[in-house]
């Protein structure tokens, strides 16, 4: 929609496609310079940090689990992982495993949903998935055999196929014996194979030359690629536990957003996600994962927020890859939950959801009551980057006319996979010339 | 796959939506009450967030599908709209509601897309008081759903066409 008055332009969209929610994007240009970009979202974790307050120390792993349909379980484990800090519990062995492959249902359908409805229509000039469907009818097929795949995980463990109602502070309220876990190691074989074949679908695609000097920020284990972890690192030289992040990363707000904004105290901005995770642990991926990176011409780290898309076909791999070695190792617990016993503390966790860390700090009181919630999710601590993105986009592109500004500015925005609920609700693009 | 395919209901009936957005909790609503009632084995009963290939995924398969969410029609809250879903697009006011807006109408032509679209697909909207955040649902929409469940079972209790594909 476009309106002319008083001699400038105004150009605006309807919310924005094929981003996991919507939010705002303005974009203002005078006399043929970029003067002003900005992302607005609109952030339900707030609500829900006022709505936890008064709550049961149990309480926060299902209603957290609402605030986004894409990443029940990041925010469920990141609950979990906060509560049990506080209450001084530790979950680990074949509990902490059956999280992890949770989890990695979780990165399954989320990244498969990205790649193929949302990011890979833009590489092939489509304007939807639906009408990349029309001419691509097998690669969509195969992503949706793959995403419902990632979803059986979730059924199997999770209870259900949306906001998992099996997953409790201490580990889980029923949890499946070996022979339950077998039919679903087939299918996750099937599911890396049809992931591989995703990694050169992917790879083949033209990428933009762009690399941005992003500081990457990610969950940090020793062992592993990051999902689960109690530290925090990044390439610029942050190495932290996961109870000094708030004293590092300052939230703060902006005038045009409803969400927060975050930054680190030292550096100022800086990006979780997939480019992060891989670009920090790229050594630490399942075999078949590494070389499917190798083959799709992926460094040891990837700067070009372009190539998002590739990094996302393999971490499906390493996920698939990750299922099939826990399946292989399981042994059932003799409970399905360590004890919890409340107690009053002050509890921090992160894990890595599909988009990136998500922090979670509870502070508990002596009956076992939250007091304070605060939810820091991934999208808002990209804010800043997406935005950084964007202006160097727009600066180097202000001649295009503002219909392609405007395609070309959304593809900037999606290849960050900003998450609808999560960190924004409506997003409508404004481009301002004057 | 087989396993489950042998087994698959041929109606299914799907709630959309979030319980901590006030009204657009009518759908996973709508099926706890479905849930109490005997409907018989050919009825499945499931509750969605409206994500697209989630609905195509419910949808796969079946001959008769059944969705209920909320829609803003701009008429009195409360008030139930049916759409039977045909060859034309779906209404825009079907389906401005959930936080995934767009879901079912790119469900529907996704699906048609790929050719598993239902051989019938009846979508029951009920106009919403209040999508903010919080939960409970308002008085205007809990009025409505006895008429919802009643309608909701005659539609999927319905005899299946003769000669169907499945």
């Amino acid at each position: 929609m476009t309106h002319r008055a008083s001699g400038s332009r105004v150009l605006s969209t309807g919310a924005l496609a094929r981003v996991e929610g919507e939010g705002a994007m303005h974009i203002e240009i005078s006399d043929g310079q970029l003067i002003d970009v900005q992302l607005n979202i609109y952030e339900p974790p707030r609500f829900f940090e006022g709505f936890l307050r008064g709550r049961g120390y149990a309480e926060p792993v299902d209603i957290t689990a609402r605030i986004c349909g894409i990443c029940p379980v990041a925010y469920q484990l990141s609950a979990c992982a906060a509560i049990e800090d506080a209450l001084g519990v530790t979950v680990d062995g074949p509990l902490r495993a059956l999280r992890l492959l949770l989890y990695c249902g979780e990165w399954i359908e989320s990244h498969t949903l990205h790649i193929h409805l949302l990011h890979a229509p833009d590489f092939l000039g489509y304007d939807s998935g639906i009408e990349m469907a029309q001419s691509h009818r097998g690669a969509v097929e195969r992503g949706l055999e793959v995403k419902k795949i990632g979803n059986e995980i979730l059924e199997t463990l999770g209870g259900r196929a949306i906001h998992p109602v099996n997953v409790k502070v201490g580990g889980f309220y029923r949890v499946p014996d070996r022979r339950e876990l077998v039919p679903l190691r087939d299918r996750l074989e099937r599911g890396r194979d049809l992931a591989i074949e995703v990694v050169e679908l992917v790879a083949g695609f033209d990428f933009p030359d762009q690399e941005m000097a992003y500081e990457f920020v990610a969950v940090d284990h020793p062992d592993e690629y990051p999902v689960l972890g109690d530290r925090v690192v990044s390439d610029g030289g942050l190495d932290i536990e996961v109870a000094a992040f708030l004293d590092h990363v300052e939230e703060h707000q902006v005038e045009h957003s409803t969400a927060l904004h975050a930054r680190l105290l030292e550096r100022g901005e800086y990006l979780v996600g997939p480019l992060a995770r891989y670009s920090l642990n790229s050594a630490k991926l399942a075999p078949a994962a590494a070389a499917a990176a190798t083959a799709a011409g992926l460094g040891a780290t990837c700067r070009n927020p372009f190539r998002s898309i590739v990094v996302r076909a393999v971490e499906v791999v390493h996920a698939f890859e990750v299922g099939i070695a826990i399946i292989d190792e399981y042994e059932q617990p003799d409970q399905p939950a360590v004890v919890v016993e409340p107690r009053a503390g002050v509890g921090h966790g992160v894990t890595e959801a599909p988009r990136g860390l998500l922090y979670h700090r509870y502070k508990i009181d002596d009956a076992g009551l939250i007091t304070d919630a605060v939810i820091t999710p991934p999208t808002s601590q990209n804010q800043a980057a997406i935005e950084h993105d964007l202006w160097h986009f727009v600066e180097e592109h202000l001649d295009l006319d503002d219909d392609e500004l405007r395609r070309r500015a959304e593809v900037t925005i999606r290849n960050h996979d900003p998450c609808i609920s999560c960190a924004t609700h409506f997003l409508d693009l404004t481009v301002v010339r004057s | 796959m087989s396993r489950k395919a042998t087994l698959l209901a041929p109606v299914i009936v799907v709630g959309v939506g979030n319980p901590m957005r006030h009204d657009d909790g009518v759908g996973p609503a709508a099926i706890a009450h479905l849930k109490r009632k005997l409907l018989g084995e050919h009825i499945e009963l499931m509750i969605l967030d409206g994500e697209p290939t989630r609905l195509l995924e419910a949808w796969r398969g079946r001959r008769r599908a059944i969705v209920i969410d909320a829609a803003c029609k701009n008429a009195a809250a409360g008030s139930i709209h049916r759409i039977e879903v045909g060859a034309d697009p779906l209404p825009g006011w079907a389906v401005r509601s959930s936080s995934h807006s767009a879901g079912l109408i790119d469900a529907v032509n996704l699906a048609r897309t790929l050719e598993v679209l239902p051989e019938e697909l009846i979508v029951f909207g009920v106009e919403p008081a209040d999508l903010t955040l919080g939960e409970g649902m308002s008085d205007e929409v809990q009025a409505a759903l006895p008429s919802l469940i009643e309608q909701i079972i005659i539609e999927a209790q319905r005899p299946l066409f003769q000669g169907g594909s499945s």
